[in-house]
């Protein structure tokens, strides 16, 4: 079997690269064989691919050590799901999951055209081989998964305990899914390039592509911060990590991009710049890739350092610099039919929102490398953490929440005064009056009077675009309101979709605001049968056991939360001691309300059974989470096919009475 | 507007809590643990840790002994090196991180004002082409029923009829 693995990723390297060779040969000769010749090699890639990650999966399931990577991240006590999830735990696997959801993906491309758009096709199974060929070169010479050990040891080194929780099945996954899946609309964009077809075909083909790799990158960054959340035990979700940063630079390029592309299908203008942010989209998830595998960075997500760094980074600079000749060889063709009219207007309030993301994104990349940047210069090392990013990024944030609210409601063109008094007037009271009130209430944080401001304006300006819409389509129509709600939405899934997103980054702002700014910590030391007090709780030491099976030992305190005197909840923050790898974690315990989380980190034990507790509030953090959910709902409402409309031919009588 | 909510969200930084807590806390926040957890002295998630423990003491002793958070930050990074402070200083080759993003950022917007301030082009036709996704927010949200890409497809069919 391991034969069979390492003879797939060889036939795989070797059909991708005669899928690039002869899709490019077909498209500049217009040889419609050769193009067809290519996507029997893609197609060929992609099955090696497959059969490649089934052997390796058959290994990790049915625990051969023989295999170095088995070894090195499973054992024959781990659980099923996690000797599967072992697949992305370690390099070598990450990088075949890599190539396996890419070649997915492509395949999905490839039948999804097989009839149609053929001018761009052979330049988009060039684009997509290539990146194949790209991974199966690593996987071939560089980080072979099949490498095999001198001797069979009887047991493997077991997958790092933190990794041993159902997050890692699923945060991986959408994560990779999200990262790869802008592939797509990058190959899209190079075969428009390639081609000379640069009308707005290759856009509205890739629409649902760019929306499901936003929805992917987007639960991938939040399923990690919820991952966090549950199992780091920092009370925290989010760490500016170099790593977290890499998957939140192509979410900001990637969101920016979903804005701005309506406005080139809408007015036919800022083609140069869409071409821009797909590509640099695209790119910065190879970054991301470069930097959990170069060790230039350290970061606790990390793999290995391994030798691929400057592999990466050639990889890098050669998508680089074909993208940007491309994009410079039709630049003439890209010109504008339109120009902007007015600074106050819907076209330059999206201009204003891919400033603060493209923004936001230049200054998480700028402080994730001047670490590298600093000692490269002075030889100095120093750390850019949370300080920098909070400090840089909040006040941009900030101004992104304020265009939410604008961009829905502004005119196109050319904002009247009368069209801003009708459409901004209210919620901008209603923004102000709660600030005013917030202030009076005791929130005396700048940040959080404004985030409450802005958020409570953003949400009337979309309850009035729901209201008006409905009201307007239920007089057009009789129907009644739900129905004419429901209409509406239908009729129009990517504004409303839209609308239902933002409310979701709302409800996140609010989230993240609060609970960063208003949140309460206490540690404390006690004796079982004590007490310790927390905000408005009450907290007694009341148990103290342990447990032990084939995995781990386990230390689990029991807390009874009481507030107002009366018992509410009981908590058991846990400390485990992992046998394989011998490692000690902690297992917190959380009690989540809409209005705020009681969470408990078990710490140090002393004698007798004393205890120390690290204890936090965080209010509103639930509304990040919820928010995450409303978000998922808006981009199912955008890109699911929920319209009853249909298309149907009738036939049209002519002049002299016939029908055609 | 748009200047003003910015230059707000600049001011906004400050957490609110006690002057002695936000020593306590802001000096923890501005130090990044030595045990490889890459997370700041504050939220080192290690249990016992050998470098945030410690270092955690030392900052409550010496904030009851008088000493200030930023004498405190100072003499760290004379032991460890600039590595341990959190963000880097606003001094020499360091002020280069705080300004580029603003730089970025203010390119970006004389960019978009110079692009504002060229003369309009438009088509023949200047009516903005209502999209059945989506209404002309000044002309209400009454259907319209028909895209860009149909109508141009029923001019195409239509093209192709005998007259």
């Amino acid at each position: 079997m391991i034969a069979l693995g390492t003879l797939a990723l060889w036939l795989a390297l070797m059909a991708s690269v005669y899928a690039v060779a002869t899709s490019v040969y077909g498209a500049l000769r217009g040889r419609a064989d050769f193009v067809a010749s290519g996507e029997r090699g893609a197609w060929t890639a992609m099955a090696s691919i497959v059969v490649a990650t089934g052997v390796m999966l058959q290994a990790l399931v049915t625990s051969d050590f023989s295999i170095r990577y088995v070894a090195g991240y499973s054992s024959t006590t781990l659980p099923l799901r996690y000797r599967i999830s072992a697949l992305w735990g370690g390099m070598e696997g990450s990088l075949l999951f890599w190539a396996l959801v890419l070649v997915v993906l492509s395949s999905l491309v490839l039948w999804q055209n097989r009839n149609r758009n053929r001018e761009l096709m052979p330049w988009v199974t060039a684009t997509l081989m290539t990146i194949t060929a790209f991974f199966a070169l690593m996987l071939v010479f560089l980080t072979p998964p099949f490498a095999t050990l001198p001797f069979v040891p009887a047991e493997g080194t077991d997958l790092n305990p933190l990794l041993q929780n159902y997050w890692m099945s699923i945060h991986p996954p959408a994560l990779y899914l999200g990262y790869v899946s802008w592939s797509v609309p990058f190959a899209f964009a190079i075969a428009a390039l390639a081609s000379g077809r640069l009308d707005d075909l290759w856009i509205r083909t890739t629409r649902r592509w760019v929306l499901a790799a936003w929805f992917f990158l987007s639960m991938g960054n939040l399923l990690g911060a919820r991952w966090a959340y549950e199992v780091l035990g920092w009370g925290g979700y989010w760490a500016w990590d170099p790593v977290e940063n890499a998957a939140f630079m192509p979410w900001l390029t990637g969101t920016a991009y979903l804005h701005s592309v309506m406005i080139q299908e809408r007015k036919d203008m800022l083609k140069v710049w869409n071409m821009v942010l797909i590509i640099m989209t695209f790119l910065l998830t190879i970054f991301g890739t470069f930097l959990t595998r170069s060790g230039v960075i350290s970061s606790v997500h990390s793999f290995t350092e391994s030798g691929l760094g400057p592999w990466f980074m050639g990889f890098l600079v050669f998508c680089l610099a074909v993208s940007v000749s491309l994009l410079l060889y039709r630049l003439d063709r890209l010109r504008p039919r339109h120009e902007l009219d007015s600074l106050i207007s819907r076209e330059s309030s999206f201009l204003f929102n891919n400033l603060v993301l493209v923004g936001i994104a230049f200054a998480t990349l700028w402080g994730t490398i001047f670490p590298v940047l600093s000692e490269w210069v002075r030889g100095v090392k120093i750390t850019v953490g949370p300080p920098f990013f909070n400090a840089v990024n909040a006040p941009l944030a900030i101004t992104l929440l304020f265009l939410m609210g604008v961009g829905p409601a502004i005119a196109w063109r050319r904002a009247s005064l009368a069209n801003l008094k009708r459409n901004f007037l209210g919620p901008g009271l209603a923004g102000l009056g709660t600030g005013l009130v917030a202030l009076l209430a005791g929130l005396h944080s700048l940040s959080a009077v404004l985030v409450v401001s802005l958020s409570v304006f953003v949400l009337f300006t979309l309850t009035a675009e729901f209201y008006h819409g409905a009201a307007a389509r239920s007089r057009v129509t009789g129907a009644a309101w739900p129905s004419a709600l429901l209409d509406l939405v239908t009729r129009n899934q990517r504004r409303y979709g839209g609308y239902i997103v933002h409310l979701g980054i709302v409800f996140m702002f609010l989230g993240v605001t609060m609970s960063s700014v208003y949140r309460v910590e206490e540690i404390h030391t006690v004796d079982l049968g004590q007490e310790f007090q927390i905000g408005d709780y009450s907290l007694k030491y009341s148990n103290l056991e342990t447990s032990s099976d084939d995995h781990m030992d386990r230390l689990i305190a029991t807390l009874q939360v009481s507030r107002g005197g009366k018992v509410i909840d009981e908590l058991k923050p846990e400390k485990r001691f992992y046998r394989k790898p011998e490692q000690p974690a902690t297992e917190v315990a959380f009690r989540s309300t809409l209005k705020e989380d009681l969470y408990v980190i078990l710490g140090n034990l002393g004698d007798n059974e004393t205890a120390t507790f690290q204890a936090y509030v965080n209010p509103l953090v639930a509304w990040l989470w919820i928010g995450g959910c409303v978000l998922a709902l808006g981009t199912l409402v955008c890109v699911l096919p929920l319209s009853t409309r249909r298309e149907q031919e009738v036939p049209v009588p002519t002049a002299k009475g016939t029908n055609t | 507007m748009l200047a003003a909510t910015m230059a707000s969200g600049l001011l906004a930084t400050a957490t609110p809590v006690s002057a002695r807590d936000m020593s306590q806390k802001k000096v923890e926040e501005n130090l990044t643990c030595q045990c490889g957890c890459g997370l700041t002295v504050r939220n080192c998630n290690h249990l016992q840790c050998s470098s945030a423990l410690p270092i955690r003491d030392d900052i409550k002793q010496s904030l009851a002994a008088g000493e200030s958070g930023e004498d405190i930050l100072a003499r760290y990074a004379d032991t460890y090196g600039e590595k341990i402070l959190s963000a880097p200083g606003f001094t020499g080759f360091n002020l280069l991180a705080w300004t580029m993003p603003a730089f970025a950022v203010l390119l970006g917007g004389l960019l978009i004002a110079g692009v504002l301030r060229k003369p309009g082009r438009h088509s023949r036709n200047d009516r903005d082409p209502p999209n059945d996704d989506d209404a002309s927010a000044d002309g209400g949200h009454a259907p319209t029923g028909g895209s860009d890409e149909n109508r141009r497809r029923i001019a195409r069919e239509l093209e192709k009829l005998p007259r």
